[in-house]
């Protein structure tokens, strides 16, 4: 029985599909109905069978699918109603139509039943077969004699009733299946989808749940409307059909630039796919959050339809980098001050100055500043203080090339890093380890003995006054080592150092500021002059490039040199630069000159060593204050030689005048 | 179709109530209309003496030994106007002795008849009742020669036959062979019948 309830009886929920649908049918219906009306005049016309009763009675029955029509709000009721009406007009057709076609008219009940089914409602034929039934049931019941007249048997009436009954069943079955498969298939298509939208919804929470956020950019480069929520919650909601560059713009303006010009290549298709997506940005920092963008190109038939970007917040990624960089330094600090504790102290006091001058804010001097944060890179660099090295390079980058002074930020996080160097480096000497010296066993075996001797005054004293002085030998080696760092940083040839100091010593603190700038001319030296490998092999020189260190004392002249075998100084590229300078470029003095000019500089590019035109000037500077002078020799395919000569009596101070002051 | 209108709460409340009573009324008359054509006409008894002395009383001077062929055709039946329009078409039998009882104010239906060969009765309903007890129409009698009531009932097998027996039966008869009576399809002459089986008025006010 419930089986057949279900059959008969439609789920109670009308979906807005099937509300629609009825909705339609019963219009139409009416309008079938309606025209009942001229059809039955006509055949009661034809028949003689009373043109107005039809009339009036056709009208009788159209009222109640019109009231239902107009009055009822659930469609399935005006189509039970419908039903039910189609039986009366039918009764209406078998009488107005009496005559030799009356038998005929009877088929109207059949293919009424059958047209019903276009509701997909069983209970709609079942209202249709018992108001038939009931018919009968009321006419029997009030002249029972009728039912069965013609003295027909109980089987002839049975037989009239089982074709009905037989339809009945048929056209309910149909009536349900159109149902489930036809008018319900708005559920289907509503479960299927629902079945995708839950898909979906687990696909989007491990979107949304994985760190990383997704979506990709149509040739245009305009972003699809499904994407990783993360992506709002990082970087802002994006506008319906936004270019991804305008999205990144808001919050990384370089890296959208970047990305506007690269797509352009991208989508260009003159290089290969792999090298124009390289060309895309791969990273953008936000606050205190560092992002890594890349690229997957989605292909159709070889051509690129549409590209997957993901973007994953690499700030813990970044930071322990960072942190792994700055212990790297720390090993490095310790390093140096087991093998040259002196330079790394000079090295730390210059740095601190130096960075105190540039967070002090006080020098507008642009070309000062330039040669102050050059001085500094150089300087981290050669010591393998990179994160420094690294801050000086973007600043400077900025004063360059946008003229940009370096920010206030930048120059607190500069601080900020020197401060845990600082810190470092106090736990490793001690607060007080700076103001020591500190010998070597030989020098104070010899003082010993000299005293020992009783050799005089002046020399025990010339002698303890030394312990203050700083050989050359030291200052070159650490070059050397220096130098070798960088070649090897820069791919270069492997580097021979050659150094000769001459036993010679000088006062730390006093020629400091030019042990700085001479790091310039090394590190000009070999970025510019020192060839790679084979472009020494193809020069038919030793694969192995030579760069020598010397100190020595030539009359009343301390000279510094420092000379290499490398390609030697570009003149013609100098001129181009200086004459781009407007600078005076026509002899080779002045081309000589120019050389020493802020932002002149034979380098095709700008690298972290050098190539901005600030070194050799600086260098010059550092030279002057002590009153020397700077010699530059060079030949093409040969080398370069640079002089330094200086006053002798400035190599260090008397220790007479010490003991006296 | 024009956008449903829209009804006010109290029209719509008032159409959901007349919907009741519009189904019970359709019932109503479609179980009118159904028995008013279901029905089984009535046919008086065959027995009935009265109604032989009345049939026989219809035989004119020169068919005392004839059989005959009676109809009782009513006016406004349209069953029964297809009966008459059935014996003017194949015309008065010559081997009977036919006549026709016209039911009610027939029209030009008589002298037709009468143009046709046929012996005309014109009768009023009660009158009808009165004389031969007969309530409903077409209805066929056959008489024999010897003035017997030999057949009572109706024209064909089934209701709206194409196949009009009148003859047969007739033949049949007289060569002394058994026929059944057909039942009467057709229409209720007898008022009380047909306010009895049609209470509202639909059907005999119009008389089909």
């Amino acid at each position: 029985m419930k089986a057949l309830l279900d059959v008969l009886v439609l789920p109670r929920q009308i979906t807005d599909f099937e509300r629609s649908y009825v909705k339609r049918v019963n219009r139409v219906g009416l309008a079938f109905f309606a025209l009942h009306l001229p059809v039955f005049v006509v055949v009661a016309y034809f028949n003689r069978t009373g043109p107005l009763s039809a009339l009036v009675l056709t009208l009788g029955v159209l009222a109640g699918p019109a009231i239902a029509y107009l009055s009822l709000e659930n469609p399935r009721a005006v189509a039970l109603v419908y039903g039910f009406a189609s039986m009366l007009m039918g009764g209406l057709l078998v009488h107005f139509g009496q005559g030799p076609m009356q038998i005929e008219m009877h088929f109207y009940f059949f293919a009424l039943l059958a047209m019903l089914a276009v509701y997909g409602n069983p209970l709609v034929i079942l209202t249709a077969a018992l108001t038939v039934a009931l018919h009968h049931l009321a006419v029997w019941l009030y002249v029972p004699r009728s039912v069965f007249n013609y003295d027909a048997s109980a089987w002839v009436v049975l037989v009239h009733a089982s074709f009905v009954v037989l339809e009945s069943i048929a056209t309910c079955a149909i009536a349900r299946a159109f149902f489930d498969n036809v008018i319900g298939l708005e559920k289907i298509v509503q479960a299927r989808t629902g079945e995708l939208d839950a898909r979906n919804r687990d696909l989007r929470l491990v979107l949304d749940t994985v760190d990383q956020g997704f979506l990709t950019v149509d040739r245009r480069g305009v972003m699809s409307s499904e994407r990783s929520a993360v992506l709002t919650r990082w970087l802002g909601a994006a506008g319906e059909g936004e270019l991804f560059a305008d999205y990144l713009e808001r919050v990384a303006p370089t890296a959208a630039a970047m990305f506007r010009l690269a797509w352009d290549e991208v989508i260009a298709d003159v290089l290969p796919l792999e090298v124009a997506l390289d060309q895309l940005p791969c990273r953008f920092a936000l606050g205190s959050l560092s992002f890594r963008l890349d690229y997957k190109p989605i292909l159709r038939a070889d051509s690129l339809e549409k590209a997957l970007i993901v973007i994953s917040d690499v700030t813990s990624r970044v930071e322990r980098e960072r942190l792994e960089r700055e212990q790297q330094e720390v090993l490095r600090i310790f390093e140096r001050l087991t093998s040259d504790r002196a330079g790394f102290l000079e090295y730390y006091e210059e740095a601190s100055e130096q960075i105190a001058a540039l967070a002090g804010d006080g020098i507008q001097d642009v070309s000062l500043l330039k040669r102050l944060m050059h001085t500094l890179k150089g300087n981290s660099l050669l010591f393998g203080i990179d994160t420094v090295a690294d801050a000086c390079h973007q600043m400077e980058s900025r004063l360059v090339e946008d003229g940009e002074r370096p920010s206030g930020d930048a120059l607190d996080r500069l601080a900020a890093r020197w401060q845990r160097l600082h810190d470092h480096l106090e736990a490793l000497l001690g607060k007080r380890a700076q103001g020591k010296i500190e010998i070597e066993e030989a020098e104070f075996d010899a003082t010993l003995r000299a005293v020992l001797r009783g050799e005089p005054k002046q020399e025990i004293a010339r002698r303890i006054a030394a312990w203050r002085l700083e050989p050359t030998l030291r200052r070159l080696e650490r070059v050397a080592e220096q130098a070798q760092g960088i070649a090897r940083r820069l791919n270069k040839a492997p580097l021979h150092v050659q150094i000769e100091a001459g036993e010679l010593r000088l006062d730390a603190a006093r020629w400091r500021p030019f042990w700085a700038a001479f790091v310039h001319v090394v590190r000009n030296g070999i970025d510019h002059g020192l060839e790679s490998a084979e472009e020494r092999r193809l020069a038919d020189k030793p694969s192995e490039g030579r760069l020598a260190f010397a100190t020595r004392i030539e009359r009343d002249e301390f000279v510094v040199a420092i000379s290499d075998d490398g390609r030697g100084i570009n003149w013609p590229a100098l001129a181009e630069r200086a004459k781009a300078q407007g600078l005076p470029h026509e002899t080779q003095a002045e081309l000589s000159e120019s050389m020493f000019a802020d932002g002149v500089s034979t380098a095709a590019q700008v690298t972290e060593i050098s190539g901005r035109g600030i070194g050799m000037g600086a260098a010059r500077d550092a030279c002057l204050a002590l009153s020397g002078r700077m010699i530059v020799a060079s030949e093409a395919g040969k080398g370069t030689r640079v002089e330094f000569r200086f006053p002798r009596r400035l190599m260090a101070e008397d220790p007479t005048g010490r003991l006296a002051a | 179709m024009a956008a449903r209108p829209r009804f006010a709460g109290l029209a719509r409340l008032a159409g959901k109530a007349l919907l009741p009573f519009w189904a019970v009324a359709g019932i109503a008359v479609g179980g009118t209309l159904m028995v008013g054509h279901w029905y089984t006409l009535p046919v008086p008894n065959t027995q009935d003496a009265q109604v032989t002395a009345a049939l026989n009383q219809l035989r004119g001077p020169a068919e005392r030994h004839s059989w005959l062929l009676v109809h009782f055709l009513y006016a406004d039946c349209r069953c029964s106007q297809r009966i008459f329009e059935h014996l003017l078409e194949r015309g008065r039998d010559p081997a009977f002795a036919e006549k026709m009882v016209l039911i009610g104010e027939h029209s030009t239906s008589v002298e037709r008849a009468i143009a046709a060969g046929f012996a005309v009765d014109v009768v009023s309903v009660p009158e009808l009742a009165a004389r031969f007890h007969v309530q409903s129409a077409p209805l066929f009698a056959v008489i024999s020669d010897a003035g017997t009531l030999s057949y009572l009932g109706g024209y064909t097998e089934r209701k709206q036959g194409a196949l009009i027996l009148d003859q047969r039966i007739a033949s049949d008869l007289r060569k002394s062979k058994h026929v059944a009576s057909l039942p009467v399809f057709g229409c209720v002459v007898s008022r009380s019948l047909q306010r009895a089986l049609d209470p509202l008025g639909i059907k005999y006010d119009q008389k089909g």
